[in-house]
């Protein structure tokens, strides 16, 4: 059947099997163990949601897709993340099969809650396989549960198994072999029965039948977490907590700037020893330069990112797997709270410090719309690490190693004052926004705090695995475009034969610089700085490289060094610290921008990053340029 | 009383989600999450100096929740 006027999607293929549960019930991890690293990862159509596909195989050979459906509590969703769920499962999302059978995952240490979404599943109308996970931790905690009595009452097949181990897999494999189980699930074989039910006072509710289920079984009591409870005692106090907080973040900060600096300079080191190949074999001329200036800079580009990017995620990894990364929000949660944001900012923000696009990949967790666009926003000002080499080179040339207090360094303590600057107006810009979206309305936080897991190697792996391979794919492909495209605008139309300055002058990002430093002239820039913002709206540390290249100097690491003293001799003081103050908001950067399109589906939040960001850009180095001006 | 009247470390009983002053969404949610009538509650942790955001166990799980959510669950203590 078919409503008219509406897309009808034809699905060929194996049957579709959907694995639902609570989060944190252990789904991904028996996802995992059925389609091993057979896993597609893409997004669900027009939404930004992470849709996680596999395939697999049963005893009897049988082929089947096995869909990871979004961790939900219930079928009323919450978050785009549940919206999914939910759509799917009433086989209304659009471009996907409605599932033929859902294996619902539930959590032994948790059966309540995991019941009642067991029960609105069979009620749709879907098959149902449960499959009853962590039941080894129950029957550690004295919550031993009769599988068979629960498949009566449910009228479902229920299979005791441990993702973790691969405990029961052969026998929820063997289940999808049952045709039987295909079938749409029988009634509950429940003395309540399967009469309507309704949320009025005296009808029988969801809870009433999970409260059958769960006296039948005899369990009702709450059983504690001891460990984690202990555990939390010091996570969440009130001193302790948010100082273990700051010590894990600057642990992680250190690991990703200082671990990442020997991979990153071999790759840096292999790059070049490529392109000095291709000189080589290469004669000078356009060819040479596409692929050396223009292809290899861009693989280049992307890979000097990757260890950092690698590190980063580990470390993000491993707190979302043990469980700390809901505490970390949770103490936040006050903190963010003040400038209209949740705790749920923090990660992507965090992640912002590496490169703004991985940051804003990571604010598909936040439930609300508009905390997540605010957390987009305001992600470009997190100092990301493509902005040190530019740091790194204009405070060389201007500001003297001078020590302060015996012990502080005058070069370091600016580098932290531009770091603080990002964050300090990257909460006052959520506060505002805040103030001007101002329907005032109460957000919700309602974040559970799962119990302590110890990260699994595998599961590390593969989840690094993932998001890496993701990375590398939607934001390698920009940056590679882009550097050939800026290198095609700084090569062409060629210089002349006659020519006295450097070749990027005649090309169309000459003209553009020319033109652009009319604009930047009341911030004190001069016409090679404004050409190189040019190849730095690719990615920004592409800006010392343009710079080398505008004064006429190698390309590389030695050119860089060389220009230090250049701009210290060339610019004015005042100049140099107009150009710190731009790149603390930097807004030409295209990645950040295609990233801040992809994840909102439209133009309009990126546009309002372009256009904000210029605005602090541009007051800021004016600011800058005044105070330079008055002081030297 | 409601929820976000406990005390650290109380033994109470979920009464009902209230349905009003509370957002519409909100009823369904918290049941969703667990706090149905007859579960055992109890505040565990609170923001600094009291403040939010709440950290309630639920039945088997813990739960941050804001005072404001908090104001919408009825709950007794636990006799």
């Amino acid at each position: 059947m078919s409503t008219p006027g509406k897309k009808i999607d034809l699905f060929l293929g194996p049957p579709l099997v959907a694995l639902v549960g609570n989060p944190n019930c252990g789904k991904t991890a028996l996802f995992n163990r059925l389609t091993g690293s057979r896993q597609k990862v893409a997004n669900y159509a027009g939404v930004t949601v992470e849709r996680k596909e596999g395939r697999l195989q049963t005893p009897a050979g049988k082929q089947i897709r096995v869909l990871d459906l979004p961790g939900t509590y219930g079928l009323t969703p919450r978050s785009p993340d549940e919206q999914v769920t939910t759509e799917v499962l009433h086989g209304t999302a659009a471009g996907e099969k409605r599932p033929d059978l859902v294996i619902c995952v539930l959590d032994a240490t948790n059966l309540r809650r995991g019941l009642r979404l067991a029960i609105n599943i069979r009620e749709i109308g879907l098959p149902v396989v449960v499959a009853l996970n962590m039941a080894d931790i129950a029957h550690k905690r004295g919550i031993p549960i009769d599988v068979d009595r629960l498949a009566a009452l449910l009228n479902v097949p229920v299979i005791a198994t441990v993702a973790i181990d691969g405990k029961g897999m052969d026998a929820l494999l063997e289940s999808l072999d049952t045709p039987e189980y295909w079938q749409h699930p029988l009634p509950l074989g429940l003395s309540l029965g399967n009469a309507t039910r309704t949320n009025e006072p005296g009808a029988i509710s969801d809870q009433m039948l999970v409260q059958e289920i769960l006296d039948d079984l005899g369990i009702d009591n709450a059983y504690p977490h001891p460990l984690t409870d202990r555990i939390d005692a010091v996570v969440l106090h009130p001193v302790a907590g948010p100082l273990l907080l700051t010590v894990i973040l600057f642990m992680i900060f250190q690991a990703v700037f200082v671990g990442a600096e020997w991979p990153t300079s071999m790759i840096e080191a292999g790059i070049g020893a490529i392109a000095g190949g291709i000189q080589q074999i290469i004669p000078v001329g356009w060819l040479q330069s596409l692929l050396v200036d223009g292809l290899l800079a861009g693989i280049g580009g992307v890979l000097a990112f990757l260890p950092q990017i690698l590190i980063l995620y580990f470390f993000i990894l491993i707190l979302e797997e043990s469980g700390y990364m809901p505490r970390a929000a949770f103490l936040l949660d006050r903190m963010m709270g003040r400038a209209g944001l949740s705790g749920r900012s923090f990660i992507p923000l965090l992640s912002s410090f590496a490169c703004a696009v991985p940051g804003i990949m990571a604010t598909r967790s936040i439930s609300n719309t508009r905390d997540r666009i605010i957390t987009i926003l305001i992600a470009p000002l997190m100092t990301c690490s493509a902005r040190l080499p530019v740091y790194a080179l204009l405070i060389a040339a201007f500001i003297p190693a001078r020590s302060i207090m015996g012990f502080m360094n005058l070069q370091g303590l600016v580098l932290f004052g531009l770091y603080l600057i990002g964050i300090a107006m990257a909460f006052v810009i959520a506060w505002l926004l805040k103030h001007l979206t101002a329907h005032r309305q109460t957000r919700t936080l309602m974040m559970e705090l799962p119990a302590y897991h110890l990260p699994r190697v595998q599961s590390l792996a593969l989840g690094l695995w993932q998001r890496v391979a993701v990375f590398v794919r939607r934001v390698g492909t920009i940056i590679l475009m882009l550097t050939v495209a800026l290198w095609v605008l700084s090569s062409f139309p060629t210089a002349p034969m006659d020519a006295t300055e450097p070749a990027i002058r005649y090309s169309l990002a000459g003209h553009l610089g020319e033109w652009l430093a009319l604009v930047f002239a009341p911030i004190g820039f001069n016409w090679q700085i404004s050409i190189a913002l040019i190849p730095g709206m690719a990615a920004r540390e592409m800006m010392v490289g343009a710079l080398s290249t505008v004064y006429a100097l190698s390309s590389d690491t030695e050119g860089a060094q060389l220009l230090v003293p250049i701009i210290a001799k060339e610019w004015s003081t005042a100049t140099g610290m107009s150009l710190l103050a731009w790149f603390i908001f930097a807004p030409q950067c295209i990645s950040t921008l295609a990233a801040a399109r992809r994840e909102t589906g439209g133009w309009g939040v990126p546009a309002v990053m372009l256009v904000y960001l210029f605005a602090l850009a541009y007051l800021a180095s004016w600011i800058a340029y005044r105070i330079g001006l008055y002081l030297f | 009383m409601t929820l976000d009247q406990a005390r650290i470390g109380q033994k109470l009983i979920v009464r009902e989600v209230l349905a009003n002053p509370c957002q519409p969404d909100w009823h369904g949610w918290l049941t969703d999450i667990g706090f149905v009538p007859g579960e055992p509650v109890e505040l565990l942790h609170t923001g600094v100096m009291g403040k939010d955001p709440l950290l309630f166990r639920i039945g088997h799980s813990k739960f941050a929740l804001r005072r404001a959510e908090a104001a919408c669950i009825e709950v007794d203590l636990y006799a």
